[in-house]
């Protein structure tokens, strides 16, 4: 309360205006004059005041019908009406009508002092309380505002929160505890846990929280509460005096990590074998070869061969895997130029030409009758052709052919690998990207590789925004087609 | 030369080779088959007096071939060495122990088999 005390004197003498006004002068009020009724009410429709002093009669607009008016408008001004001596009758009726007090006339300095310091005190009261009121209301209305935020986040929260109570009611959750928890009860809340949730660890483990006051992490496999696998961390809720009121649980659906976990287990395991099996046949060879003698010169040969050729698969295994691993985590960024297409593929051809010849393969190359560009990475690129060409080379009985031809259309190249080998059957044809899927049977015997050839060549592909089509027809012949986004001519 | 007939079944080609290789050179007569089917079909035409089978196998596995041969009167007394490879024990491993021992097959062995150890096994069955 810094604002000073305002004062209005209403009065048509000016001999008591101002007799008031000098009374009043030596207290830090700020005073104000009006010498009639219509005067005074419109001073209080321009400025705020505490306290008015307010004589009944004046000629006009009596002090009546400002005092009602006061009432009327500003039921918080505090009027003291002033009245003559013989009229005391009239001062009950103005306390009636709503006057805080009076004076008669006529009245010493220091008893209006008094008065007004009265109403002063009265008013100081009223301004305080009305702040209080004002703080406390505020106040309210953060803590619901606070409430309803929380209450916002609790709903939304994706782990399911349970309170129980220390007999083990429970006595809030969220939506997310009727998702997770499978729960059926209705209403959950008043009720046992026992009622909502059927594990009995779960149970056993609230209980244990709330009986031994210390937190309890537990993993529940699908099955136990619901058919996901949640991960509970329960901890015991305590006073300020530590004493356990209960118990609050929350619920993680860990579904999505156990199965990747897995997953990582099954491809290590199956990372694993790829790695030792063929280990295995190495040493066999190594132990066979040990015993040949003068007489066994070609089986040595064919065993020595053999063993080269094992250890060539399994490093290009260990290549495969981490160029893999490398794209997967997206640790390798693809350098990519705008090169032309048709020279790519036929160093590619070049390369890999070798590899027929000692098994009696025609391999055609049908370049684009334009040249064509592409944005690629000229290593990884590379990686895609020679594969899938390869693989038609390994995978063609001799006296077979293997055709590269490359259709440019308006936004693809599209280059297919031809060949005339064992096919793949139809059953198998949708298993071939995936890692260490290998076609095994009376055809493919002899012929190794890593298993990851493929899955390299599509997830190679699908960094440069391209992809691989395989068609099949088993004892006749494999074509797969590789598409590439094109880059105009003009550009390059 | 005892003339007794060994059938090596395994689906990788080199191990197959290998193994014969050293088999030969035990005395024996080597038949040999890449998949459980193919076994069956070998021990029916050739009569094996032995068998060594592998377990990982496509088409079908060791022990459903090694269950298949003892569960018939015809072929039950051929003699069956399982060849499992080392460490079979990671969380994928398709195979058990048990699922070896249930096979009733009369020997097993971890590979890759050093010559001396396979030839010793062998002649303990023949």
């Amino acid at each position: 309360m810094t604002k000073p005390i305002r004062i209005l004197i209403v009065d048509d003498e000016k001999v008591i205006r101002e007799g008031c006004a000098r009374s009043l002068s030596d207290r830090d009020y700020e005073i104000h004059k009006e010498e009639n009724g219509e005067k005074g009410i419109s001073r209080l429709q321009e400025q705020r005041f505490d306290i008015v002093l307010l004589d009944l009669l004046m000629p006009g607009m009596d002090g009546f019908s400002v005092l009602k008016w006061i009432v009327a408008h500003q039921p918080e001004v505090l009027v003291i009406v002033i009245t003559g001596f013989a009229t005391v009758v009239k001062a009950v009726e103005a306390m009636k009508l709503g006057a805080f007090d009076f004076v008669g006339k006529p009245f010493t300095p220091d008893y209006i002092r008094l008065v007004v310091e009265r109403a002063v005190e009265k008013r100081t009261l009223m301004n305080e309380a009305s702040r209080l009121r004002e703080e406390k209301n505020l106040d309210l209305e953060t803590i619901v505002e606070e409430q309803s935020r929380l209450q916002t986040v609790f709903s939304c929260m994706e782990g399911a929160i349970l309170v129980t109570n220390r007999e083990g009611v429970v006595v809030l959750h969220n939506p997310a505890a009727i998702k997770l928890l499978e729960i059926q009860t209705d209403p959950v809340i008043g009720k046992p846990l026992a009622d909502s949730i059927r594990d009995q660890n779960a149970i056993a483990m609230v209980k244990d929280v709330v009986g031994i006051g210390s937190a309890i992490t537990k993993e529940f496999p699908p099955g136990s509460i619901s058919r996901l696998y949640l991960r509970a961390h329960c901890a015991p809720v305590r006073t300020s005096t530590g004493k356990t009121l209960g118990s609050v649980t929350v619920f993680e659906d860990i579904t999505t990590h156990k199965r990747i976990d897995e997953q990582k287990s099954e491809f290590v395991a199956m990372v694993a074998h790829e790695l030792r099996a063929p280990l295995a046949s190495i040493e066999q060879m190594f132990y066979a070869i040990a015993l040949c003698d003068e007489n066994d010169g070609d089986r040595r040969q064919h065993l020595q061969n053999r063993i080269s050729v094992r250890i060539k698969d399994q490093l290009q295994l260990i290549e495969n895997l981490l160029s893999l691993s490398r794209l997967e985590s997206g640790a390798v960024v693809l350098t990519l130029e705008t090169e032309n297409g048709n020279t790519i593929l036929a160093d590619v051809i070049e390369a890999v030409r070798p590899r027929t010849e000692n098994k009696d393969l025609k391999l055609q190359y049908q370049p684009a009758p334009q040249d064509w560009w592409a944005q690629v990475d000229h290593d990884q690129i590379r990686v895609v052709f020679t594969n899938i060409v390869d693989n038609a080379i390994k995978y063609s009985p001799a006296g077979g052919t293997v055709t590269v031809s490359v259709s440019v259309g308006s936004s693809l190249a599209k280059v297919a690998i031809a060949d005339t080998g064992i096919g793949i059957e139809a059953e198998n044809l949708p298993n071939i990207f995936e890692k260490f899927f290998r076609v095994k049977g009376k055809a493919t015997r002899g012929i190794t590789g890593s298993g990851l050839g493929l899955s390299l060549v599509k997830k190679i592909l699908e960094a440069h925004k391209g992809y691989i089509d395989v068609s099949s027809q088993p004892n006749q012949g494999t074509t797969f087609t590789i598409s590439l986004p094109l880059i105009p001519s003009g550009v390059a | 030369m005892s003339g007794k007939l060994v059938l090596v079944v395994d689906d990788d080609p080199d191990f197959v080779d290998a193994v014969q290789a050293v088999v030969e050179k035990g005395g024996y007569r080597v038949e040999v088959a890449y998949d459980g089917k193919e076994a069956m079909e070998k021990v029916a035409q050739a009569k094996p007096d032995c068998i060594i089978l592998d377990v990982m196998m496509p088409v079908m596995n060791g022990i459903e071939t090694a269950k298949a041969l003892k569960a018939d009167a015809a072929t039950r007394e051929i003699p069956i060495i399982l060849l499992t490879a080392v460490a079979e024990r990671v969380p994928s491993s398709k195979y058990s122990h048990r699922d070896v021992l249930e096979t009733e097959a009369e020997d097993y062995i971890a590979k890759p088999v050093e010559p001396a150890v396979l030839l010793d096994r062998i002649k303990s069955w023949l």
